[in-house]
């Protein structure tokens, strides 16, 4: 393999692996032990959420450099496990480009839960949610279909805008506007169980936890890049759901 | 009895529920599903028994994290998968979303000390669970390393602690 082939290998890989969701970390280590398997020994890597770029030299020293930008990340498990598994692969039987990129355009089309599932199982995530959060049972369904809602919602908006701070903000307003209307109609008794249950399945997980174990390992960029991400999103929800509760309460 | 069916084993089911249902969102898989559902069980029954001794709710958090934390790490090893794919479901349970909402209601109506105690809360809880997820890695890190370097050395103390026992205890 040349080294122009493998910085592409590289650069796919870091992509991929960034783009679902995995801390920084993670993918300087991958690209490491990939340069390692093919015997390179001193890659320079400059790794981020945002962009990646690496260079190693060939066998008469010359320098190759590949890079690239990787889009709005997603969070991804099952592809990103399969990653895992295809660098530990690669790092053993060290196969050609060809393949690798082949198991890599797989991972890429593996599938993933069809919407309705998805609606159901974050039917039952807010009802739970609610529940824990004291509240009854009607409060809870209405949550459960809430939450549901959102969802669609929110993959609409990920096709339009790249913001995270738009679009948790239009799905907390959402959320607020149906639950304000219901309390009005006098169908829900205590509002506030509701918008703690809903709002508790959209907390920035991957991005606080990602952002964390940045910070460990010294990547402190990008550690405040995920943790900046995570509280964009975050101050999204709460000034989405203030909005509406101000305009609902006629507070001035 | 009907006290612990209702103090704890019901909020952990709900609790294992919610989490089946993100991780559903997260897209994982087969049984990594029900084992990072499982993980989001044990947090939050370690949240409650903390909670029941008498302890803070930053240091009920703190606890919940770090079990959770630790529970994602041993699995990750098991499974030879990320550590990730288990710790984001585990800890959603002891999310301060109550105070974080709270936050925001005594900001939106202007009760400035409402305000400021619930965002104090706010901070500590979600700092605790920071600090719980940071400080286990942290530690697993910190064995590694030392067992890297010192691999033979480790080696030889066990061999002799178990051929001599005062000779070990010496080189201890």
């Amino acid at each position: 393999m040349t080294a122009a082939e493998l910085t592409q290998i590289c650069v796919q890989m870091a992509k991929y692996m960034t783009l679902y969701g995995a801390e920084i970390y993670r993918v300087e280590d991958t690209v490491r032990r990939i340069c390692k398997a093919y015997s390179v020994h001193r890659p320079e890597i400059y790794a981020t959420p945002a962009n990646f770029i690496i260079t190693i030299s060939d066998f008469k020293g010359v320098p190759v450099t590949n890079s690239v930008s990787i889009g709005k990340r997603t969070t991804n498990l099952d592809r990103l496990k399969r990653l895992n598994d295809l660098s530990r692969y690669i790092c053993s039987r060290r196969p050609d480009k060809d393949s690798i990129l082949e198991k890599i355009s797989e991972i890429n089309t593996r599938p993933v839960y069809t919407l309705p599932m998805v609606m159901i199982s974050l039917f039952v995530s807010g009802f739970a949610y609610t529940v824990l959060a004291g509240g009854g049972v009607v409060e809870a369904l209405i949550s459960g279909s809430i939450t549901s809602v959102t969802r669609v919602i929110s993959n609409k908006l990920s096709k339009v805008t790249q913001s995270i701070f738009f679009s948790s903000i239009v799905c907390s307003a959402v959320m607020a506007v149906i639950t304000m209307v219901l309390y009005n109609f006098g169908s829900v008794p205590r509002f506030d169980r509701i918008m703690i249950g809903v709002t508790t399945t959209m907390v920035p997980g991957t991005a606080f936890t990602n952002g964390m174990r940045d910070f460990i390992s010294g990547d402190i960029y990008s550690g405040i890049h995920s943790l900046t991400d995570a509280l964009i999103t975050a101050v999204g929800l709460a000034v989405g759901t203030g909005f509406v509760l101000m305009t609902a309460m006629g507070i001035k | 009895m009907m006290d612990i069916i209702r103090e704890f084993v019901i909020p952990a089911l709900l609790s294992f529920a919610g989490a089946l249902g993100l991780g559903v969102r997260y897209n994982i898989r087969r049984v990594h599903i029900v084992a990072a559902s499982v993980g989001a069980m044990v947090c939050k029954l370690i949240y409650m028994i903390m909670q029941y001794a008498d302890m803070s709710e930053t240091m009920a958090c703190f606890f919940a994290a770090l079990a959770a934390a630790a529970y994602s790490e041993i699995l990750a090893r098991v499974f030879r998968s990320p550590v990730t794919m288990y710790l984001i479901v585990s800890i959603i349970p002891i999310v301060p979303g109550m105070s974080a909402y709270y936050t925001m209601l005594a900001l939106v109506t202007g009760d400035n000390d409402t305000f400021t105690f619930r965002m104090i809360e706010t901070f500590k809880m979600s700092g605790a669970i920071a600090i719980g997820i940071f400080l286990v890695p942290a530690v697993i890190r910190a064995f590694q390393v030392v067992y890297r370097d010192h691999r033979d050395d480790i080696a030889d103390m066990i061999r002799e602690f178990g051929n001599d026992d005062k000779k070990g205890i010496k080189k201890l």
